[in-house]
């Protein structure tokens, strides 16, 4: 006989004792371990997705951030670059006032020191015209070119307009007859005398007459009396020569600049 | 030669037999138990695992997939049922390597408890799943007249689940020992190694058609196959099942 009965009886309560002890000992906890495997990945998996929305807001905050700052920084630029500009046209402005203004300085220091120039280039051609005009009277006419000049400034006197003559006669008047008579040479006493003479017949009245010399006076003669002066000298004849000497210089320095 | 282990007895106590076939049953049993008890002792739901505990949540998670595929429902309710058939009559063939050992699934006794608990498990998973009358309406269907082939249909498919496991097992013995008289070099060896694997194979088709024969009869096909289809990993609630059902 296969089969036993009893046997099979026995399997039969073998097996259902099995499938007890594995339901006990196997399969609950093995799924219960699984499912709660299961469920910390799916905890874990919603974490790292709340995480991951969480990065990525932070994201975009950061982008937006970085953005703004970059808009910012373009603004800032942009009004630096301003301000730079307008900072430099300030300073080229003041530039060109500072140039403008040192060229007027240099151009007035270079008109002073023409004056000078021109000061000190007449008081030379009076000197040297003098110088020349005197030799060249000395060796014409055989006399002291102050000879001369003191013949010429007696003629002055002689023609002398009547308001200037009025005018001299007063001013005498009132410095109590006190004359200074200056001329750039030494005048010798003759000539004193005729001077004395000459202006005495003027003023016609007595005069205390004062010679000085001074060297540095255009070659001429000046009578002072009070406020008022008679004078003739070579300064008369260079004034010509002086301003056309000016107008030339004027000339060459505007060609210079230009 | 010992065509049946029930005949190895060792002890009797009037009709109370311990033979060879119980004998080596209670040592599957007990190895299988201490196995999962050792294991389910420490066991961590961490992504740290013992290889011990790796290995039966693969065994476990291969029969829940297989249940589920065959079944096309949720798996638990089958597990320890077909999950202890498929371990207890796989681990009894792998044995047989072991030298004296002998598979109780190579016992006709063995084979027909194990048909009969499935014979049995039928209508009980049917009954509580669709209730007495959708069970036994199942019987009549598509006509009355087909009750008779139904019930012929159910003693012979289980007495084919018996004998074919039976006559696997049994033929391998046999003819490993008869192989060792002709033969006794390499030839064994061979046919042995064939017969593991012969015995992984009965094993797998036991519980296959443990389960095929439990989910035709406790569930309509149909609504079964479309509600995994919807949901097909998920585990489907007690509650939802009945509102399926009613």
């Amino acid at each position: 006989m296969l089969v036993d009965w009893f046997t099979v009886a026995a399997q039969v309560v073998n097996f259902l004792i099995l499938v007890a002890l594995l339901k006990r000992f196997l399969y609950r906890p093995i799924i219960e371990a699984m499912d709660a495997r299961e469920a910390r990945i799916a905890a874990r998996l919603a974490e790292a997705e709340k995480n991951r929305k969480a990065a990525e807001t932070e994201h975009a905050a950061v982008l937006q951030e970085r953005r703004d700052l970059e808009d910012r920084r373009q603004e800032l630029l942009a009004q630096a670059e301003k301000e730079v500009e307008a900072h430099k046209q300030d300073l080229i402005g003041k530039l060109h006032r500072e140039i403008e203004d040192l060229r007027a300085r240099w151009n007035a220091a270079l008109a002073r020191e023409r004056d000078l120039f021109f000061q000190d280039l007449r008081r030379r051609l009076v000197a040297q015209v003098a110088a020349v005009s005197r030799r060249a009277f000395r060796d014409l006419a055989g006399l002291d070119l102050e000879q001369r000049l003191l013949e010429v400034f007696l003629q002055r006197l002689t023609n002398l307009e009547a308001a200037a003559r009025i005018e001299f006669v007063d001013a005498a008047k009132e410095a109590g007859g006190n004359v200074l008579i200056t001329t750039a040479f030494e005048m010798p006493a003759a000539m004193q005398t005729r001077i004395t003479q000459a202006l005495q017949e003027l003023a016609g009245e007595t005069l205390t007459p004062r010679f000085e010399s001074n060297p540095e006076a255009a070659s001429g003669i000046e009578v002072k009396a009070g406020g008022c002066k008679i004078a003739w000298s070579l300064d008369n004849f260079l004034q010509g020569l002086e301003e056309a000497l000016a107008a030339a210089f004027a000339e060459s320095d505007g060609r210079r600049l230009a | 030669m010992e065509i049946t282990l029930d005949s190895l007895v060792f002890r009797r106590y009037g009709p109370v037999v311990l033979n060879a076939t119980i004998l080596y049953t209670w040592l599957v049993m007990a190895l299988l138990t201490l196995v999962s008890w050792l294991v389910s002792r420490r066991l961590s739901s961490g992504p740290e695992i013992s290889r011990a505990q790796n290995l039966l949540e693969v065994v476990v998670s291969g029969v829940r997939d297989q249940i589920r595929q065959i079944s096309q429902e949720a798996p638990d309710r089958y597990l320890p049922f077909i999950g202890t058939l498929y371990l207890f009559i796989a681990v009894s063939n792998l044995l047989a390597f072991v030298p004296g050992y002998h598979p109780p699934t190579g016992s006709l006794s063995t084979t027909a408890a194990l048909a009969g608990c499935v014979f049995m498990a039928v209508p009980l998973y049917g009954i509580a799943q669709r209730g007495l009358g959708g069970f036994l309406g199942h019987y009549f269907r598509p006509s009355v007249f087909m009750l008779p082939f139904h019930i012929i249909s159910e003693i012979s498919r289980t007495l084919a689940l018996a004998v074919r496991l039976f006559g696997n097992v049994m033929s391998g013995v046999l003819l490993g020992g008869i192989l060792l008289s002709i033969a006794p070099l390499f030839f064994p060896i061979i046919l042995q190694a064939l017969e593991l694997l012969i015995g992984q194979i009965q094993a797998f088709i036991f519980a296959v058609l443990a389960t095929l024969y439990i989910a035709s009869a406790s569930q309509a096909h149909e609504e079964g196959r479309q509600r995994v289809l919807a949901d097909s990993t998920e585990e489907i609630k007690p509650n939802q099942q009945e509102g399926m059902n009613a």
